[in-house]
């Protein structure tokens, strides 16, 4: 074959400003692939996970690949159907190819993500993969196109190498190969070129079948299973005039006449293979009737009218025309359309089309994208300059043809599919032990009251979160039917799936029902998959109540009465199911011991440091709650409701240690942060924040007396940080408020160390025994964002309510009871804790009263019965109560409270705190408090109570004018000079040392009329086995407290505890009425009946 | 241009132009046949709470970054996801178009989304070096060292499914949820299956869980609309969904029961097939080339030479 054209390298001027042009294009194309090599492709393409090919595979590889098809169809012409006429394209047509298809590469390289691993195709072949098929075919053809080229370059240097200085050497041997080469490659040049025609057309068509993988993706117009046909016929089509179209630009841009004398008998043939691709694809459209498509008027359909009309339709008409064959203008037009249209089809076929099913952003090219492809048609165009210039490419009276080929390699391999056998199977079946309990008639009233709904098979799987405490007798309470969780009972051995159960079955079985475990074990048993396994059974049954949507608002009714929910508007407590994972369970604490990077000696604040380098967020949230600040919203101080500066930071005042100002660093020993030594502590430093007074498990952290809230020097920190925990009884209790008011029991009277370890005698809540259910503080004080729950009369900040009701609803009684339908009629007028705190301060003394007048003498100190001192030279006299009884109010949950600066009650005591309420008040309850009296030291002139400076001023010089004068500059408030010592009062809300139901108040305590007989005879008949006074006596027995050592002997055989006449009854209710109607029975009525 | 080798003129009568140019779709793509005991995942979105639980412990087992929104918040239900490359599987919230009278239509479904892992995975026959492979147990995992990053997985997943790292400059990978094949193959589960509080995800042979499905929708009647997802969808899936609104209105795409696979691949086996096609044009061009090239020498040719050329094409 004769490949020895008449052609020589181009001999004009290199740099013209077009060339310039190009470089600054492709300048700013390699910043741009830079880039995306340094940053990835995320960096300069909108390529995302919807759409993950854009233009790069469009218009580099898909259309640079068409458009190169140039170089085997001319070469299909000029060789294989020896048309010599044609000879004088064929090498501006292969060079175009060449070059083409090594951009073609170069975009792939850009484009793939792992482009240093291009070669793995080679190596792991996957037969199946039409991607797979492409790569090898351009692989292998860029091959072919390099060896084509060789003749070029033979012509070029044979007889002419010269290689300058050291390297002349090697001249001879080049020669020598040059020589070979051009003799050898001329006889076998046949072989090559039918191979490239072969793997052209192998590779031009499954460039369609690519898409065909995407059937639910690609538009209808365009998704045809002869996809790849098109793609070849359009291939085939695109040849020439892409010939064309080069040729006369080059022919333009050089200044030259077009060699129509070529170009006008090649152009006979384009209608010829634009008319079968024509009458395929339209063919396929009606065929398909994917016409319906073509005026829904989205952008595809428009896109696809375009890519037809103006890219198919008009330059084949166009062409049927010889006048427009033998026109150069015309042929150029006509040719270009067509060329467009081929770029507009791949990109249409491999964009425009592609509609992910989930098309969440959508995808236009980035400026990276375009610029990239932009770079590398020019990189193109300039190197085909460079290749001109260099070797004889151009005829010698240069024609000149010339600009953009693109093409594509990708890299393949057949993979190897190595099944690999799986090992093991799942587990065999796991066998469940069934037992059937043979028992009692099962009864609500039997009920178990809680269960830990912990189990090893759970845990095995998941350890997310603590285990629920299940309020079983509740629930079972609540729904009054066991068989709505216990469903199914197991017929026999083996059964899978059970019998369904009904409550009369099984009183009538007098079987206790089944425990869930019996059933449900380790999840997704092959024996039995429609048996969820035991997590999965629990929260199934009980997400099937505790959900949002469906769940009937308020389980039991809502609960209206509650002062703990109520506030200046009246509120209905929400009693509805919770139904998140927290109201349920609490997050269990990962093992800090790796997480916390801390060694050796370290300060407090680098401990709060380590902590928040993960804890930010909680570090952030903390900063807003009232345990940081130590003030709040006052949402229940009445008077002060739209105010957020009420707290101890400041301006409220008790008859304890009185006032936080100028006493800083004694006072701030409880606070939760370090340093608060003056008034200047930054509130916004969350690395004073201490964690660990709260989160400690290790019970060492303690803080120093007088410390400004840091710990004490011989605490091990890191220890203690590597086992941080949830806070427990041991870190809210005695750490701080178990202590409160400087020792234990001091301030609350029901709150103190006793309850650490304490038994159900001291709170059935936090008892740690048998009958106790060893809450923690946060399993009803729920927490969110650091946010606790719960609120006391003492304190006016409030982060949210909590009221026994939340658990126990307004009808907390369970009915199995005769007198509980009496009790959950008291709900409305008397608050859970009246009865269920008969008694506060159980077991430790708590102090009643404190007189501040007395202090700074050198008294003999005396200790009282409890064996507690009476007198403190710091601190005056004191009294104390163990197992006190409580005084009773009427309270809606609003609070009369005294801040600083307010006047005292110049006439008798002055009330720091007062519940708000009146019988009257149907919101009002009677709640049960303890009363802390003291006297304390106030202007004798100004009539406020004075903020003394104590730490570091009155316990140093014993002098209260000072001392005054010192704390009252703290506070901000002129002092006159003069100061007297006047009596206060404080209210002390009671909720904890909560008694079982045996040791709650009877009814014959309150209610005299029940007392003595005929007892509930007034109204009842008693029935067979029924003991009325049992059960209107039945209840706290103070006699056995009292031989138990407790201080309450006083209270043997007391009726009337609640003292109805102070609280506004007549008298005993049951006989005078109720505040807001009598009862049936009652004397009144009776009287009146008489 | 000469060609004297007599040899093509045998060829190229033998064979016919089309049957090399046209790819045509013969019988050699059959679905491989799923294995007996593959393995998958039965969601019943009727149970789903949308706790994202399944989200945490994926994350937590892969080792994946950790999310700007912590999985404790619920708000990001309000939006569609989709996986991407830091989560390989997400809940979505669906609302129900229409607000029936009935209260229960009211409620919104939850639907947990990840690859399907499909019986004839399009990823799989569309990934160019085999990095994606369908294992015995029913997982389709991927092997980041043979990949070369081409993305045409994506473009081939029906659901949509593989995610890329386009943020990684030297090694970004194809994320996907991998059925925790690595646990699953030492017996254990899949971790979002583990996790999960209700037992939304049942676990188990692919077999055993549609027998389940069918069983749930004959013991529940009226709770489910008439369709496992995923029975049929694609050629099938090993994961498998039942759901009480249609599955178009909770984020499904509708899809016909035919694999894409079987259509590419029969072109492809078709075309490639003992490599007659190509061997078949080869001989061809070569036999128009030699008998061109002939014509050219001997001079217009003589009328036996004509008769020739015809049977050549």
């Amino acid at each position: 074959m004769n490949l020895h054209e008449e052609a020589a390298p181009v001999q004009e001027k290199f740099l013209t400003p077009g060339v310039m042009v190009l470089l600054g294009v492709m300048g700013v194309g390699a910043a741009f692939i830079l880039t995306r090599f340094l940053f990835g492709i995320g960096k300069v393409a909108n390529l995302n996970n919807q759409f993950p090919w854009g233009i790069w595979i469009g218009i580099d590889v898909a259309s640079g690949v068409a458009l190169a098809a140039g170089g085997f169809t001319t070469g299909a012409i000029a060789y294989v159907f020896n048309r010599d006429q044609f000879h004088a394209v064929i090498r501006p047509a292969l060079l175009t190819a060449m070059l083409g298809y090594t951009f073609v590469v170069l975009g792939l390289v850009v484009d793939i993500g792992r482009y240093w691993n291009i070669t793995s195709p080679v190596f792991h072949h996957n037969g199946n993969s039409v991607l797979f098929e492409v790569a090898m075919c351009v692989m292998i053809y860029l091959h072919v196109l390099y060896i084509e080229f060789i003749p070029i370059v033979v012509e070029r240097f044979k007889g002419r190498v010269a290689l300058p200085g050291p390297l002349a050497v090697l001249n001879g041997p080049i020669e020598a190969l040059l020589g070979f080469a051009d003799k050898v490659l001329s006889k076998i040049m046949w072989v090559f070129i039918i191979a490239g025609i072969v793997l052209s057309c192998l590779h031009q068509s499954s460039l369609g079948s690519l898409m065909l993988i995407a059937p639910y993706k690609v538009h209808p117009l365009w998704y045809t299973p002869i996809l790849p046909l098109l793609f070849l016929l359009s291939a085939f089509a695109a040849g020439y005039p892409m010939v064309v179209f080069e040729s006369i630009l080059a022919a333009k841009s050089f200044d030259r006449r077009p060699e129509m004398e070529v170009l006008t008998p090649l152009a006979r043939y384009m209608p010829v293979l634009m008319g079968l691709y024509l009458v395929f694809k339209l063919g396929d459209m009606v065929a398909r009737g994917t016409y319906v498509y073509l005026l829904d008027g989205t952008y595809q359909t428009n896109s696809f009218i375009v890519e037809v009309l103006f890219g198919v339709i008009f330059p084949f008409v166009l062409l049927l025309f010889k006048r427009v064959r033998k026109s150069a203008g015309w042929l150029f037009f006509a040719s270009t359309l067509w060329v467009l249209g081929i770029l507009l089809n791949r990109i249409n076929v491999f964009v425009v089309s592609y509609t992910p099913p989930y098309k969440i952003v959508s995808y236009f090219p980035a400026l990276g994208e375009v610029f990239i492809t932009a770079g590398l048609i020019s990189g193109l165009m300039f190197l085909y300059r460079v290749f001109v210039f260099i070797f004889p490419v151009l005829g010698k009276q240069p024609k000149k043809m010339s600009p953009t080929a693109l093409g594509m390699v990708i890299v393949m391999g057949v993979m190897v599919f190595n099944g690999r056998a799986l090992g093991k199977e799942m587990d065999a079946a796991s066998k469940r032990p069934m037992t059937l309990h043979a028992a009692s008639v099962p009864s609500i009233k039997d009920a178990p009251k809680v269960f830990i709904l912990e189990s090893a098979v759970i845990k095995k799987y998941s350890d997310l979160y603590e285990p629920v405490r299940f309020m079983h007798s509740k629930h079972a309470n609540v729904l009054g039917d066991c068989s709505i969780c216990h469903h199914r009972m197991p017929r026999e051995e083996g059964d899978t799936y059970g019998a369904p159960v009904k409550m009369e079955q099984l009183r009538a079985m007098k079987k206790v029902p089944v425990a869930c475990s019996v059933c449900h074990g380790d999840p997704f048993n092959p024996r039995q998959l429609q048996v969820p396994g035991l997590k999965g059974a629990y929260h199934r049954l009980c997400m099937d109540c505790h959900k949002e949507a469906e769940q009937v608002p308020h389980v039991r009714g809502p609960v209206l009465y509650s002062a703990m929910v109520r506030g200046p508007v009246a509120r209905t407590l929400d009693t509805r199911a919770p139904t998140d994972c927290l109201a349920c369970h609490a997050k269990k604490v990962p093992d800090h011991t790796k997480l916390v990077t801390l060694e050796g000696q370290v300060d407090a604040q680098a401990v709060t440091k380590n902590c928040l380098s993960c804890h930010r967020a909680e570090g952030e949230a903390l900063l807003k709650t009232s345990h940081w600040k130590w003030r709040g919203p006052s949402p229940y101080t009445i008077g002060h409701e739209k105010r957020t500066d009420l707290g101890k930071h400041s301006n409220t005042i008790n008859n304890f240690c009185i006032n936080l100002n100028g006493n800083w660093p004694r006072c701030t020993s409880c606070h939760i942060g370090y340093g608060w030594k003056d008034a200047d502590f930054d509130f916004k430093d969350m690395s004073k924040i201490d964690c660990l007074v709260c989160h400690d498990t290790t019970g060492t952290y303690k803080k120093a007396p007088a410390g400004a809230g840091f710990p004490k020097k011989d605490v091990d920190l890191v220890k203690v940080a590597k086992h941080v925990g949830r806070p427990s009884r041991a870190t809210c209790g005695m750490n701080c408020h178990f202590r409160g008011g400087g020792g234990p029991g001091v301030k609350h009277g029901e709150l103190g160390p006793t309850l650490l370890m304490g038994t159900s005698q001291n709170d059935v809540h936090m008892g740690v025994d048998r009958k106790g259910m060893n809450f923690k503080c946060q399993d009803c004080h729920k927490t969110r964002n650091h946010m606790i729950s719960g609120r006391s009369i003492s304190i006016p900040a409030s982060e949210g309510d909590l009221s026994c009701e939340y658990c126990h609803t307004d009808r907390p009684h369970i009915g199995a009871d005769p007198v509980d339908h009496h009790l959950n009629r008291h709900t409305k007028h008397v608050a859970c804790q009246t009865c269920h705190i008969p008694l506060y301060a159980k077991n430790a003394p708590t102090k009643i009263y404190w007189d501040w007048s007395t202090a700074g003498q050198d008294r003999k100190v005396e200790k009282d019965p409890y064996d507690m001192p009476t007198y403190h030279k710091k601190k005056g006299s004191f009294k104390w109560k163990q197992s006190a009884k409580p005084r009773y109010f009427w309270y809606n949950g609003t609070v009369k409270r005294y801040v600083l600066g307010d006047r005292i009650n110049e006439k008798g005591v002055t009330e720091l705190t007062k519940p708000v309420g009146s019988p009257a008040d149907p919101a009002s309850r009677i709640y049960p408090f303890k009363i802390h009296s003291g006297k304390q030291i106030s202007d004798a002139v100004y009539k406020y109570l004075i903020t003394p400076k104590l730490y570091g001023g009155f316990w140093k010089h014993w002098d209260w004018d000072k001392a005054a004068r010192d704390g009252m500059a703290a506070a901000g408030l002129k002092y006159s000079g003069e100061y007297e010592f006047v009596d206060t009062v404080m209210y002390w809300g009671l909720t904890h040392e909560v008694l079982p139901k045996e040791e709650a108040l009877s009814c014959a305590h309150c209610h005299r009329s029940l007392s003595k007989a005929p007892y509930c005879g007034r109204c009842h008949q008693e029935a067979p086995g029924q003991d009325f006074k049992k059960l209107a006596t039945r209840g706290i027995d103070f006699k056995a407290l009292a031989e138990q050592g407790k201080d309450v002997a006083a209270l043997i055989g007391t009726t009337d505890y609640l003292d109805f006449k102070a609280l506004g009854y007549a008298g005993d209710p049951v006989e005078t009425g109720g505040r807001f109607k009598t009862l049936p029975l009652s004397r009144r009525q009776v009287t009146a009946l008489k | 241009m000469e060609i004297n080798r007599r040899s093509f003129l045998k060829f190229s009568g033998a064979l016919a132009a089309g049957s090399a140019l046209k790819p045509t779709v013969v019988h050699g793509g059959k679905p491989p046949a799923p294995p007996e005991d593959a393995l998958g995942c039965l969601v019943d979105t009727t149970l789903c709470v949308g706790c994202r639980k399944c989200e945490q412990a994926c994350n937590a087992r892969h080792h994946l970054p950790k999310p700007k929104e912590s999985f404790e918040e619920m708000t990001v239900l309000e939006n569609e996801r989709r996986m991407d490359e830091t989560s390989y599987t997400v809940v979505n919230k669906y609302y129900p178009k229409q607000i029936g009278t009935l209260t229960w239509r009211t409620r919104p479904t939850f639907v947990k989304f990840q690859c399907m892992h499909c019986n004839d995975p399009s990823c799989v026959s569309a990934c160019i070096v085999g990095a994606l492979t369908k294992q015995e147990n029913g997982a389709v995992i991927y092997d980041p060292k043979k990949c070369i990053g081409c993305r045409y997985c994506m473009v081939a997943c029906p659901f949509q499914v593989p995610a890329y790292e386009y943020r990684n400059a030297l090694t970004p990978q194809v994320r996907k949820c991998t059925f925790c094949f690595q646990y699953v193959k030492e017996g254990g589960l899949p971790a979002c299956a583990q996790v999960c509080p209700r037992e939304v995800i049942t676990f188990g042979k692919r077999a055993d869980l549609l027998r389940l499905a069918k069983w749930k929708m004959k013991s529940n009647p009226g709770k489910y609309v008439d369709h496992i997802y995923g029975e049929k969808e694609v050629g099938g899936t090993s994961w498998l969904y039942l759901a009480s609104e249609p599955f178009e209105s909770i984020g499904f795409p509708k899809l016909g029961t035919k694999a894409p696979p079987r259509l590419t691949e029969s072109i492809q086996h078709g075309l490639f097939q003992y490599f007659a096609a190509p061997i078949g044009l080869y001989a061809l061009l070569g036999g128009i080339m030699w008998f061109t090239g002939y014509l050219k020498h001997s001079h217009r040719g003589t009328p036996q030479e004509t008769h020739e050329k015809g049977d050549a094409s």
